[in-house]
């Protein structure tokens, strides 16, 4: 029998060390990938601009350079139509691929998303009574549909929180099941107004798939506070939720406070979801898929998951929304479409070849 | 003067993309939906429209929908009012 000891016997096995700094360069790869990505969307669309002109463009927006060379209808078509978008498609991405990794954290389950306390469902109740409200959502010098979809979301969950708690805790499958229950609750409202109100209809479908045709800098400047709280607040949390990956009563024991730790983690994560929901309506499949797939490439360290899940669901729902508007020129897919139909087969190739459970709990 | 969605990409209701539209770079627009909340001024404000010529020089025009959308005899009408707003000069 062989006793590990020093440090030659303990280095073997011992899983690679993962700090902030030796994850550096692996981030900063990520950020450049995003970056590109945003870059080769942005000069992409039905009207052609060189990327020339495009990058002319963007840089003429900084502050002390000109550029000058290009045309007004290209820079409203760069700056105004196309730049919110992508910057848009890449913040709700990044919140809903964070979110969801911080969701299947504290449930400790593979299954969990964002939407899994009723954000989606809540926000939908809220969309779909501005929408079918006698006055037209156009006569507000600011859309009140972002507001109205981010307290529904909010409601929802504080709801599914304060209905699960049982003696001033608040157990997982209790939290999961209330969730559950305010979702269809949602849902079923949301159907029923749809079909009461048909003239309107069309304009709930319509937010209720999501997408980024309306996107502009307000809608940028409503989702951005979020997603930099949610970042600064989940981050570092990272490594109380590798702990509370074991057993919830060994996670106590080792000193964590699991309560506070899930109240903070869900909060966070529930907030930046709805604000991205407000914004965007709902979009599929980020975030479930985007942490397992970084999960499956990565290892399950929330060290690193939680950095370039939000860098890989920003790189993903650009790419998605890209495709979105490009593929009929006529007529826009809605992107909840194309991030299943393109992203499923991708994930189950990585789920394939992964050569790892894609759910180990341990890092 | 020519109908930006006049080839319609084969389609009957041909919707296109807003940069389509900034690129053509239309010198009027008719709406005929403000009914459902798309107006004058909602137009005007939309972010990057004021670069379309139809915007700059004010010249956003709404038809009723009833007389212009309708395969009827007031369609004659209609085709009165679209002549005003193209080619105001010719009713002075």
């Amino acid at each position: 029998m062989q006793i590990a000891l020093g440090p030659a016997a303990a280095h073997d096995d011992a899983p690679a060390l993962v700090t902030w700094r030796t994850q550096l360069p692996l981030l900063g790869a990520g950020l450049a990938l995003v970056l590109a990505v945003a870059l080769v969307a942005v000069s992409w669309g039905t009207v052609h601009i060189s990327p020339v002109t495009t990058a002319g463009i963007l840089l003429d927006h900084l502050p002390l350079i000109d550029t000058g060379a290009y045309s007004r209808s290209e820079d409203a078509i760069i700056w105004d139509i196309r730049a919110p978008r992508v910057v848009l498609a890449g913040l709700v991405g990044a919140a809903l691929a964070l979110s969801g990794a911080a969701y299947q954290a504290v449930f400790r389950n593979p299954l969990a998303e964002p939407y899994l306390l009723g954000v989606a469902a809540g926000a939908s109740v809220g969309a779909t009574l501005v929408l079918i409200s006698p006055v037209a959502v156009t006569a507000w010098a600011v859309s009140p549909v972002p507001p109205a979809a981010f307290a529904g979301a909010v409601i929802a969950v504080a709801l599914a929180y304060s209905l699960a708690r049982v003696n001033g805790a608040v157990p997982a499958a209790s939290l999961i099941l209330a969730g559950v229950a305010i979702s269809s609750v949602g849902t079923s409202v949301v159907t029923y107004l749809m079909l009461t109100f048909n003239t309107r209809t069309l304009a709930i479908l319509n937010w209720v798939l999501g997408g980024f045709n309306t996107a502009n800098w307000t809608d940028v400047a409503i989702a951005t506070p979020y997603l930099v709280v949610a970042a600064t607040v989940l981050l570092p949390h990272a490594r109380v939720l590798n702990v509370m990956q074991l057993d919830e009563d060994q996670a106590r024991q080792l000193g964590v406070h699991v309560e506070r730790t899930r109240l903070i983690v869900l909060a966070t994560a529930s907030l930046a979801t709805a604000a991205a929901v407000s914004v965007s309506g709902l979009i599929g499949f980020v975030g479930l898929v985007v942490p397992h797939a970084v999960r499956l490439l990565f290892g399950p360290d929330y060290r690193r998951l939680f950095p370039l899940s939000a860098l890989g669901g920003a790189a993903f729902l650009i790419v998605a929304d890209m495709a979105a508007r490009s593929i009929d020129p006529a007529f826009e897919v809605p992107i909840g479409v194309i991030t299943a139909i393109v992203g499923a087969p991708f994930f189950l190739l990585l789920l394939r070849r992964a050569g790892r459970p894609a759910f180990a709990l341990a890092p | 003067m020519r109908n930006i969605a006049g080839d319609g990409g084969g389609q009957a209701y041909p919707q296109l993309t807003q940069e389509a539209i900034i690129s053509a770079n239309p010198d009027v627009i008719v709406l005929a939906d403000e009914e459902f909340g798309v107006t004058i001024e909602s137009v005007k404000q939309r972010p990057g429209w004021d670069a379309i010529a139809a915007v700059q020089n004010d010249r956003i025009y709404s038809i009723d929908p009833d007389i212009i959308s309708r395969p009827g005899p007031r369609i004659v009408d209609a085709l009165e009012q679209l002549a005003r707003f193209i080619y105001p000069d010719r009713f002075s």
